[in-house]
């Protein structure tokens, strides 16, 4: 009997280009026959939108922002948005869990300052997490901060055994009760640092993970006082995340996570990073090199897997492109956005903060006047910089309770869902009926000129001339349909389309 | 080794072999609650004080009514009877002897303190500290009665007050429960959603659009269309005048009309009882709970989160703690006169039980903290670990009973039960086997 050895395993063609996500699943493209199919311009600019600044555009938009311009073009002059800066800082208080908050809020408003630095691509991500896993808003709103360090920058939770040993590298921070700079009848709670409990306190090391020691010295001091010395110092925890190499592992797979979404409801999750390893790595390595976040999102939007078609016949999920649930924001903001309705939005960083209850409880001690109070509060408002409109001596929370009934503005990431399940399905429904009341902009004479126009607002596109037809053979079939229901109709239709809901 | 030799020593092996399906521990309750309400007091209830009465004034400042049962009621949950047009009820001080109580349920039994309201919240919602499948969403996924999915047979679990029990993100949120946030609030948007036209054209557009898609993404977008066919379903369900407990008071479900659930569950702000605060009460929630029971929902958690009281709790626990109980008297009353679609009563296979994230603690020899009020601490930590929990309803043979037991300063004395394990007992009692969530065996000492 003779034997014949495999023939040799073909060598796949060398990739040609100089993108290092697409160099890193060529072979595997090639490997599983995928043949790359461009997204048309309305797919992949409603794609861009949706995931960047965080609604659907027009059709308008689609030919004026999108058509004739490279990804990187696009990607750069949304990122260059303010609304791309709300978004991330959508992502990032998801991630953190932030909950109602008692701490100073001008603390949040630094914190997400951070959060807009990173984004605007003048913080290292690196740099990003020691300054955060050292700042109040972080780490003093949370009883386990070692825990919410390590989900947030590792992926995991920590151990009982890491929380307890590192948790030492937090032990100088202490919570105090001093007036309001700005309102000085209240008090409210900062933080401060005191070296001494880490001389007498029982020490602030650790010998995990390679071992770090926090050295600060001086006095106690708030921590808008510390010495840019102690503020050095107190990255320690930060510096020893960020030294472990899943730090940039995680958050490759954060944004591919975010970007390319491979979920597909039977087998979920299917990370990009644990399908294809060799993506997260190419990801994590050139992160690691340019700290550069929004760069990061970028190189994964110009990729071949970001930009490919979703419409295909493949089985494999990377051989098409990405096809995620919509956010309840993007929804709600696309639709609002229609309607010229201020709303506001959820704000990230004030959601639930108890600074207007402080001067509340103030006015029922009798400390301030009503009219004080009232005026206290706009005074409030305006030093948060809340984007939340403001009426009746409070901020508006209607954007909050529109997107809380579809799975928005969480006060927890477990909180949060996206459009899948009855809940949702029948909140979406009644917000639609409630959204749609009078249609979406100026109503058209005729049913033809109704689909089209609010097609064209709501998904982007013309509708094809068999979607107008299901709309004139539906209107003609029924004997209870009144025309003045016309553009309130066809807003219910289109708006809970799994196009609005999918992208 | 022989083949009948083997045998014999497999035989002999077997009760320590793991048998899924045969070997967990199920009580004696397994399967015989059809309804399953879980009163969700949030914010950290000082459960103590109104179920297991034995602490010192520094713990239970309100002190305890005298026994007529073998736990002890708290002297804050008051003895008033509920006069309602027609009649005068038994308050629950009357009725306590219908209930039991596990005088000490810990999240960490034996172990530390979970003192963080999320992570506690979590941990009595989902199991665990960072969990993100409620209850209601694993009974939605894993319940029988919904092998062939939600329908108007087979309504699903329900939440009046979103919470942590109806967690549930990504591919699984289409087993979370059906959502409402209480009887006033759900139903103007309800009664909007209609069938008109326009809803034929979007669904080939869905079908034209879910066709189109990668396969991959096939499964997750049918389930969403089928979600939102659904709600088109439950709208019908949700219009019905017997949810809309208030604005519909002759609508008559199980021979009570929701006026009569109304008047003995109430309806008054909780400033008429002498709450300092404008706060809603429990009544309209109740009784909207007990009307989807009626529509066959097989579990429902009411939240009310007005138990955080960290200042002015000496003012307003008693209020918040006269409500509760009322709620209790009233669906003891209420349950024994509802003839269930299966026979007996709805009180022969309905249970109760009351919950919150941790008890509280911090306080000094008045009983409270500087404010009046107590909080979570991890300092002196037994009155925030030991939530005493009540559980009533047909099916619990321990009525009158306490499980457990603690010292004047509510430290356990006796058996400990974890929350997972309250959450098995849940599981079980209306039919679902809990291994396959975590281990903690359910309380068999409450049907035993």
């Amino acid at each position: 009997m003779s034997c014949s050895a495999d023939p040799p395993a073909k060598e796949p063609p060398a990739y040609g280009g100089d993108h290092p996500l697409d160099e890193a699943v060529h072979p595997t493209l090639v490997r599983d026959g995928i043949t790359f199919v461009e997204a048309p311009p309305a797919e992949l600019c409603r794609r861009l939108f949706a995931d960047l600044i965080g609604r659907f555009p027009s059709k308008q938009e689609v030919a004026n922002d999108c058509e004739g311009r490279s990804v990187d073009a696009i990607a750069r002059e949304l990122q260059s948005r303010p609304e791309y800066l709300l978004v991330s800082e959508r992502h990032w208080r998801d991630r953190m869990g932030q909950t109602e908050s008692f701490l100073d809020w001008r603390y949040f408003r630094d914190l997400y300052a951070r959060i807009d630095a990173l984004h605007l691509g003048n913080l290292r991500y690196d740099d990003f997490a020691h300054e955060v896993t050292s700042h109040p808003a972080f780490f003093l709103e949370s009883d386990t901060p070692v825990k919410v360090a390590f989900s947030v920058f590792l992926g995991r939770p920590a151990n009982e055994a890491e929380e307890v040993e590192l948790y030492s590298l937090y032990r100088p921070w202490f919570i105090t009760e001093l007036p309001d700079p700005d309102f000085p009848y209240a008090m409210v709670y900062r933080a401060a640092f005191d070296p001494e409990e880490c001389e007498y306190g029982g020490g602030c090391s650790t010998e995990l993970f390679g071992g770090a020691e926090l050295k600060p010295r001086g006095e106690a001091t708030t921590y808008e006082d510390m010495s840019t010395g102690n503020r050095r110092a107190a990255q320690a925890i930060g510096e020893l995340i960020s030294s472990q190499p899943v730090f940039w592992e995680n958050a490759a797979d954060e944004i591919l996570d975010r970007l390319l979404g491979w979920s597909d409801g039977g087998r979920a999750p299917r990370r990009p990073g644990t399908l294809l390893p060799e993506l997260r790595q190419a990801l994590a390595d050139w992160l690691e090199d340019t700290g550069d976040y929004p760069g990061a999102e970028r190189l994964v939007m110009t990729s071949q897997l970001y930009r490919m078609s979703n419409e295909t016949t493949a089985e494999q999920v990377w051989a098409s492109g990405p096809m995620k649930a919509a956010r309840a924001e993007v929804w709600l903001d696309t639709m609002l956005g229609l309607l010229e309705y201020d709303a506001g939005t959820c704000d990230v960083r004030y959601l639930g903060h108890e600074a207007i209850f402080v001067l509340y409880e103030a006015f029922e001690l009798g400390i301030i006047t009503e009219a004080q109070l009232i005026e206290d509060i706009r005074r409030l408002h305006q030093l948060m910089e809340d984007r939340r409109p403001f009426g009746d001596g409070w901020p508006d929370e209607t954007y909050e309770y529109l997107a809380g009934i579809i799975g928005g503005c969480p006060l927890t990431a477990a909180d949060r869902y996206e459009a899948s399940g009855l809940a949702f399905g029948y909140a979406q429904e009644a917000l639609s009926h409630l959204l749609c009341l009078d249609g979406l902009g100026p109503s058209e004479d005729t049913l033809a000129g109704e689909v089209e126009h609010q097609t064209r607002v709501l998904l982007g596109r013309d509708p094809t001339e068999e979607e107008l037809q299901v709309f004139e053979e539906e209107m003609a079939g029924c004997t209870t349909c009144r025309p003045e229901e016309q553009a309130s109709s066809v807003c219910i239709a289109l708006s809970g389309t799994a196009e609005m809901l999918f992208y | 080794m022989r083949r009948r030799d083997f045998l014999k020593l497999s035989a002999a092996a077997l009760p320590a072999l793991w048998i899924p399906g045969r070997a967990r521990a199920a009580t004696g309750a397994m399967g015989k609650v059809q309804h399953l309400l879980v009163m969700y007091a949030k914010g950290g209830l000082r459960s103590h004080c109104l179920f297991n009465a034995v602490g010192q004034a520094k713990h239970n400042p309100w002190g305890a009514q005298p026994a007529a049962s073998e736990w002890a009621l708290g002297e804050i949950c008051g003895s008033d009877d509920i006069t309602t047009a027609g009649v005068t009820i038994d308050g629950f001080a009357r009725r306590a002897q219908n209930a039991a109580v596990l005088a000490c349920v810990d999240h960490l039994p034996g172990g530390g303190i979970d003192i963080d309201h999320r992570t506690a919240s979590n941990r009595i919602g989902t199991g665990s500290a960072e969990g993100t499948v409620g209850l209601l969403t694993l009974i939605g996924q894993h319940h029988p009665r919904y092998a062939g999915g939600f329908s108007l047979s087979a309504v699903p679990p329900v939440e009046i007050g979103s919470s942590e029990f109806g967690f549930g993100g990504g591919d699984v949120s289409r087993f979370r429960p059906l959502s409402l946030q209480g009887p006033q609030e759900g139903f103007d948007a309800a009664a909007t959603i209609q069938k008109g036209w326009g809803l034929e054209a979007r669904s080939r557009l869905d079908a034209r659009f879910a066709t189109k898609k990668s396969t991959a993404y096939r499964t997750r977008l049918e389930g969403f269309l089928e979600a939102k066919q659904k709600a088109l379903t439950f709208a019908d369900l949700l219009r019905d005048p017997r949810l809309d407990v208030i604005e519909s008071p002759d609508a008559v479900d199980a021979g009570i009309t929701n006026r009569e659930l109304i008047e003995v569950l109430g309806s008054d702000s909780l400033a008429s009882l002498g709450d300092t605060e404008d706060e809603a009460p429990w009544g309209p929630k109740i009784a909207l709970a007990l009307r989807f029971f009626g529509f066959g929902s097989p579990a429902c958690v009411v939240t009310h989160d007005v138990y955080d009281l960290h200042d002015d709790e000496r003012d307003n626990l008693r209020p918040r703690s006269r409500d509760l109980v009322r709620q209790l008297a009233g669906l003891d009353h209420l349950l024994r006169r509802m003839p269930h679609p299966s026979g007996g009563s709805y009180w022969d296979v309905t249970m109760i039980a009351v919950v919150s994230e941790f008890g509280r603690n911090n306080t000094v020899a008045t009983g409270f903290n500087s404010g009046n009020g107590s909080d979570h601490v991890e300092e002196e930590p037994g009155p925030c670990k030991n939530q005493a929990i009540l559980v009533m309803g047909g099916p619990v043979r321990a009525a009158g009973k306490r499980i457990g037991s603690t010292d004047a300063d509510i430290n356990a004395t006796g058996t400990v039960f974890s929350s997972r394990s309250l959450l098995s007992t849940f599981l079980d009692v209306i039919g679902m086997d809990h291994t396959p969530f975590w281990p903690d065996r359910p309380i068999e000492e409450l049907f035993a």
